[in-house]
């Protein structure tokens, strides 16, 4: 261990430090809308993710996010991101995989993004976010795996707990974060935070003035999930249903 | 004008039940023509709902087929717009990308709109509208401003189900185009538009956007009228109307367009309708309409069925009822006028006609009738030929009214004979100019006739001054004896009173004989064929006249025969006179002489003339004798005293020789 827990432990100081400074805390209530036009509060609200914008900073070092292909499903199915870092795309399965997002955010100018197809278990490919943005990811064999990449301009993010609530520093990963969100605060002036979850209607956010040794209030807020609906075509924009069989054997 | 023969009644008639009959079909043409509109608009109906989803969904395809195209298979416009979108969608998750990455939300919409521009969208550009509406309802295109985009689109039902990936056409009315932010047609026309909206759907899925293509409502209403009779009219979710033509038609149609019952009137217009809900594909929350102007559908019935083919049938109908009451009143008329002929000929006297009928109609039953009452006057006139000498014309209307009662053939029967003769007439009749003694007799038979007609007398004859007549014949009268007797006495008065009369033409000494006896005779129409009498003939007509004939001998007016006076019954007084023999008869009869009437109490008789003749029937001549002149003035006690006299001085007759007197004179 020697350095490398130092170096931990290090990594760790301004975090506690920081939870004596400027803090963020909040509540998200998740709704669902069921097809019956029923709202019901959602018991787990851990799929909700808040984040801070207007700001960029890099991602913390480290292990890259990994995103697996795993029984025909990616996993997890939203992963938050910092613009420029990799996502490594691990199929676990033994079967042809593929990943292509039709979102701009993923593409590179003039063309989209597509690693191909490969085969697991264990082969990993790995692709860089390089702009903001919501990322849908889909596998040309399979129609049923999807997932959404997060990019998000910073590190400064997290999922909210089971019952909603969030508290930033404290929940953040990383002490790059923590600093680059305390750093906001200082000059900003103004802070906006978001809470999304795939397959809400709409991002909630909330903009607040900051002022110097004034405690921020605790933040409210409220998403409404709607009712999954609508399908994808494959990378060719053609529906699934007209692939031949054994197509992507 | 006055109708004076059948034909031109039967004509008025026949023509009147022509135009009758032409009302009633009017009439009824205009009831089932109306049920017939009504059914074909309800059949139509169909018709207008299948042109009309096919004009709509035609646009729908197109439009679907070039969005594909355009925003599908076009990389560039397609990803443009997907960017845009996600780049709205990242804008609002706060993750714009303001640096070197993507372009901005701004950047791509500028792109987006030029590469629209130059992108052939020959079916879509051509529309009176045209829009390319992003989420949110985000203006993202439109024609009618190629600068301006950006705008956020009123919320319409229309457009939320294109948005939420289904494909739609709606009518947007005026007002409803008026509600957006943007002028969205591009033609510089305010009327309403059919709208088709497609969602535009990227290939990663989802739904990006919605294509709104428009074409004037009015176009396609124009297009939906050409091919079906009667006015269509579209009604939009909010109950606004679209019809072609004025403000007025439209306003009505509002007023109507949610009753179930479609009818309105309308300036002289009459319509009825029908209508359908066409869907959400078709016409969103809209109902289409197909209204028929019932008042021009008859009228242009009524200008074809009174147009050059009706007149003609009418012509053709006019001439054949001509026809038709011709030679039907020819038919009625001629049997007729035939009658009428024969009346007329009957008139004249002629009973010798008989028409004969045709068929069994009412003029051959009239024809029939006519021929019965001609038999019947003949009848008539035949009984009246036989009886004209009936003295009581309440007899002859017995007899006519049962004829059968004067059976032509003869029959025995009982009847009381009556011969009178006047007198010491003819003796006077030489120094009488012929004209006064026709006008005294017939001055006499008038009373005498007139006297017998009330006793019910049959008249058998006149043979100059004399009558005959009897009675129980024809008619049968129970008291015909009686009647016969006392009709004897009153025509002793009827010459009783003529005496004066008579007097003064001079003839001073006349009188009638009555002879009267009841028995059995033969009665009937006895003659040739054309001149019959009813009479009667027979023994006792001839002992009757035989005693008329020996009033002579007695001195008497009237002689009676036993049975007369027994059959009289009580009806008249009698004197008995005597026992006679009648020549060419061997049975004796006793005779009375008739002295007056029953009702009044009997007269004196002459002298002791029962008690002498009593003397006289025992053979005590002389003993009669004296009491037989004791009444010289009475006729038969003179007879008796001369024939008491010729007994006295001839040799004693044989025992009763003297009791019946033969009668040697007719």
């Amino acid at each position: 261990m020697g350095r490398r827990s130092l170096i931990l432990l290090l990594a760790l100081l301004p975090v506690a430090a920081a939870a004596g400074g400027p803090s963020l805390a909040g509540k998200v209530s998740l709704f669902r809308r069921g097809e019956d036009g029923s709202r019901e509060r959602a018991q787990d609200a851990s799929e909700v993710l808040v984040y801070v914008t207007g700001f960029e900073a890099p991602a913390p070092g480290g292990l890259a996010p990994r995103m697996e292909q795993r029984d025909k499903a990616f996993i997890p199915a939203v992963l938050p991101v910092v613009k420029g870092q990799s996502v490594e795309f691990v199929n676990m399965d033994a079967l042809l995989h593929n990943v292509f997002s039709p979102s701009p955010a993923a593409a590179a100018p003039g063309r989209k993004m597509d690693l191909g197809k490969y085969k697991g278990p264990g082969r990993v490919v790995s692709y860089e976010f390089k702009r903001t943005g919501l990322v849908d990811l889909y596998c040309d064999i399979h129609e049923s795996m999807r997932a959404t990449v997060v990019v998000l301009p910073n590190p400064v993010f997290t999922f909210a707990r089971r019952d909603g609530s969030f508290e930033f520093p404290r929940d953040l990963g990383s002490r790059q974060a923590a600093q680059a969100l305390e750093a906001h605060l200082q000059q900003a002036g103004r802070i906006k935070v978001f809470a999304w979850a795939k397959g809400a209607r709409a991002p909630a956010s909330v903009e607040l003035e900051v002022k110097p040794g004034v405690a921020l209030p605790p933040l409210v807020m409220e998403l409404e999930m709607q009712p999954e609906r609508g399908t994808h075509d494959d990378k060719h924009g053609r529906p699934y249903s007209t692939h031949p069989p054994g197509y992507g054997e | 004008m006055k109708l004076r023969s059948i034909r031109s009644r039967l004509a008025l008639v026949f023509g009147g039940l022509v135009v009758l009959v032409l009302l009633t079909a009017v009439a009824l043409s205009r009831q089932a023509l109306e049920q017939s509109v009504r059914a074909r608009v309800d059949a139509d109906v169909a018709g207008v709902q299948w042109l009309l989803a096919r004009d709509i969904q035609g646009l729908r395809q197109l439009t679907a087929l070039e969005v594909e195209k355009a925003f599908r298979f076009n990389s560039d416009v397609a990803g443009t717009l997907a960017r845009l979108v996600q780049r709205r969608d990242d804008a609002a998750l706060g993750l714009e990308d303001e640096g070197e990455g993507p372009a901005p939300v701004a950047v791509l919409r500028g792109e987006l709109r030029e590469l629209i521009e130059s992108t052939e969208m020959p079916v879509l550009k051509g529309h009176a509208l045209f829009a390319v509406v992003g989420k949110d309802r985000e203006l993202v295109f439109t024609e009618s401003r190629p600068g301006s985009s950006g705008e956020q689109l009123a919320s319409t039902p229309l457009l939320e189900l294109a948005l939420s990936g289904q494909g739609g056409a709606a009518a947007w009315c005026r007002e409803e185009l008026e509600r957006q932010p943007v002028r969205l047609r591009r033609d510089g026309g305010s009327g309403a538009l059919l709208v088709v909206a497609v969602p535009i759907t990227l290939p990663g899925g989802g739904v990006v956007g919605a294509v709104l293509v428009g074409t004037p409502a009015e176009q396609v209403i124009q297009g939906l009228e050409r091919s079906t009779r009667g006015r269509v009219a579209l009604v939009d979710a909010h109950g606004h109307a679209i019809t072609t033509g004025d403000a007025g038609f439209r306003e009505a149609v509002e007023r109507v367009a949610g009753e179930r019952q479609l009818a309105f009137s309308l300036g002289g217009a009459s319509y009825v309708g029908d209508g359908f809900a066409p869907g959400n594909e078709v016409l969103l929350g809209g109902r289409a309409l197909l209204l028929r102007d019932l008042a021009q559908e008859q009228g242009e019935f009524f200008a074809a069925f009174f147009g050059s083919r009706f007149l003609l049938s009418l012509g053709v109908l006019g001439v054949l009822s001509l026809g038709l009451t011709l030679a039907v009143s020819r038919r009625l008329a001629r049997p007729l006028r035939v009658l009428e002929s024969q009346a007329e000929a009957v008139r004249q006297g002629n009973l010798d006609v008989h028409v004969q009928p045709e068929g069994h109609d009412e003029v051959a039953r009239l024809t029939h009738a006519f021929n019965e009452m001609v038999a019947g006057l003949k009848q008539r006139d035949h009984i009246k030929g036989l009886f004209k000498r009936y003295l009581d014309p309440r007899v002859v209307e017995q007899l006519i009214a049962n004829p059968e009662m004067a059976s032509p053939g003869g029959e025995r029967r009982e009847l009381t004979l009556l011969f009178s003769d006047l007198a010491g007439f003819t003796r006077f009749s030489e120094r009488l100019t012929p004209e006064e003694l026709v006008r005294l007799l017939n001055t006499y038979f008038g009373q005498a006739t007139a006297v017998l007609g009330r006793r019910e007398a049959t008249l058998d004859k006149f043979i100059g001054d004399a009558i005959m007549c009897f009675w129980n014949a024809p008619l049968r009268d129970e008291a015909h004896a009686a009647k016969g007797c006392l009709a004897a006495l009153d025509l002793l008065s009827v010459v009783d009173g003529l005496r004066g009369v008579f007097a003064e033409a001079g003839v001073t000494s006349f009188d009638c004989r009555i002879g009267v006896h009841t028995g059995a005779a033969v009665v009937g129409n006895l003659g040739s064929p054309d001149a019959q009498d009813y009479t009667a003939v027979g023994d006792s007509v001839n002992l009757a006249s035989r005693l008329e004939g020996a009033c002579k001998v007695y001195g008497t007016r009237t002689l009676a025969s036993e049975a007369a006076v027994r059959a009289a019954g009580g009806a008249v007084h009698a004197r008995e006179l005597d026992v006679v023999r009648v020549v060419g008869r061997s049975e004796p009869v006793r005779v009375y002489e008739l002295v007056g009437p029953g009702e009044l109490p009997p007269p004196p008789l002459p002298g002791r003339w029962a008690e002498a003749l009593a003397l006289y029937r025992e053979g005590r001549f002389a003993e009669a004798l004296v009491l037989f002149q004791l009444s010289p003035e009475d006729g038969p006690s003179q007879l008796y005293a001369e024939r008491c006299e010729a007994w006295l001085a001839g040799p004693p007759p044989a025992p009763g020789a003297w009791r019946v007197h033969d009668l040697t004179s007719k």
